[in-house]
């Protein structure tokens, strides 16, 4: 459904539009209230709120004719700078975490300590599973999966992952998601449900 | 070699566990996520695109974390009602 546009964002904002300087200036101001708002306490808060804003009033004047009018301008817009902002806090907050994803490596073996013995629970139940789950990602992962799982539990974002595999945010999230639907499958064809698996970690 | 420490093998299981189809990708996502969110500021009923977005959320903690980032920006005291 087209959502109205009462503040004339888009028109205000067209190239050659009459006061379309105050509208940018109108914009970066409400950027910067939402960016200081939402990101400054995040991932060590490193972040220039005024740049971001800026990157982002750029990015909107260059995408303006890609809005669909399916939300408020000013949500898709912001939505854009939000976007902006975490990434650059992410590269930051994550540049010493180093991933080593040389191929063929013995690092990209996930190596699975048996934490059976001493540990509450069902220390038989929670032995098979481990056991299981290291011949599962031995044998049905790829050598990138691996990297990008252990990434993952790194606590790496998938978009940190993609940069230092050279890879995009949407290949490397498809790459962990199918590694994790071929665990749950080889769980499942070895009789293990995701309910055993829940409450044998629990 | 990378030795698993028992909360990330715990991670683990519980992200495998929770795994479930997603027709969604990151970039997909981002193209409904401001929609998404008027809808749900207003309380509107979600269209298709916008229940596959709240899916992908539950597979991707980065999309996840960015729509409540998202949700915290929009929440300007003294914003014009919707
Ligand atoms: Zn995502």
């Amino acid at each position: 459904m087209q959502q109205p546009d009462p503040e004339n964002w888009v028109e205000r904002l067209q190239p050659g539009a009459v006061d379309r300087d105050l509208a940018i200036s109108e914009l970066r101001d409400r950027l910067i209230r939402a960016t200081t708002r939402s990101l400054t306490h995040r991932y060590g808060g490193h972040v220039d709120v005024e740049d971001i804003a800026q990157q982002a009033v750029l990015k909107i004047l260059e995408s303006l004719g890609t809005f669909r009018h399916q939300s408020r301008f000013i949500t898709w817009a912001t939505s854009i700078a939000v976007r902006i902002g975490i990434s650059q806090l992410r590269r930051h907050y994550y540049r010493d975490v180093s991933l080593d994803a040389t191929p063929g490596s013995c690092e990209l073996t996930i190596d699975i300590p048996d934490l059976s013995l001493g540990a509450p629970g069902d220390p038989d139940g929670r032995s098979r599973i481990f056991t299981l789950l290291q011949q599962l990602i031995d044998e049905t992962l790829s050598d990138r999966q691996r990297i990008a799982i252990r990434g993952i539990l790194l606590g790496l974002p998938v978009e940190e992952i993609a940069m230092r595999l050279n890879s995009n945010r949407n290949a490397v999230y498809k790459l962990v998601h199918d590694a994790r639907v071929r665990l749950r499958e080889g769980f499942e064809s070895n009789g293990v449900t995701a309910e055993e698996i829940s409450v044998t970690i629990s | 070699m990378t030795s698993l420490t028992f909360a990330q093998i715990q991670k683990l299981l519980s992200t495998v566990s929770g795994t479930v189809p997603d027709s969604m990708d990151c970039d997909g996502c981002f193209e409904v996520i401001a929609e998404l969110a008027d809808a749900e500021i207003r309380g509107d009923k979600l269209s298709d695109a916008m229940k596959a977005a709240k899916v992908h959320f539950s597979q991707c903690t980065c999309c996840a974390y960015e729509y409540a980032t998202l949700l915290e920006a929009l929440d300007e005291p003294e914003s014009p009602s919707l």
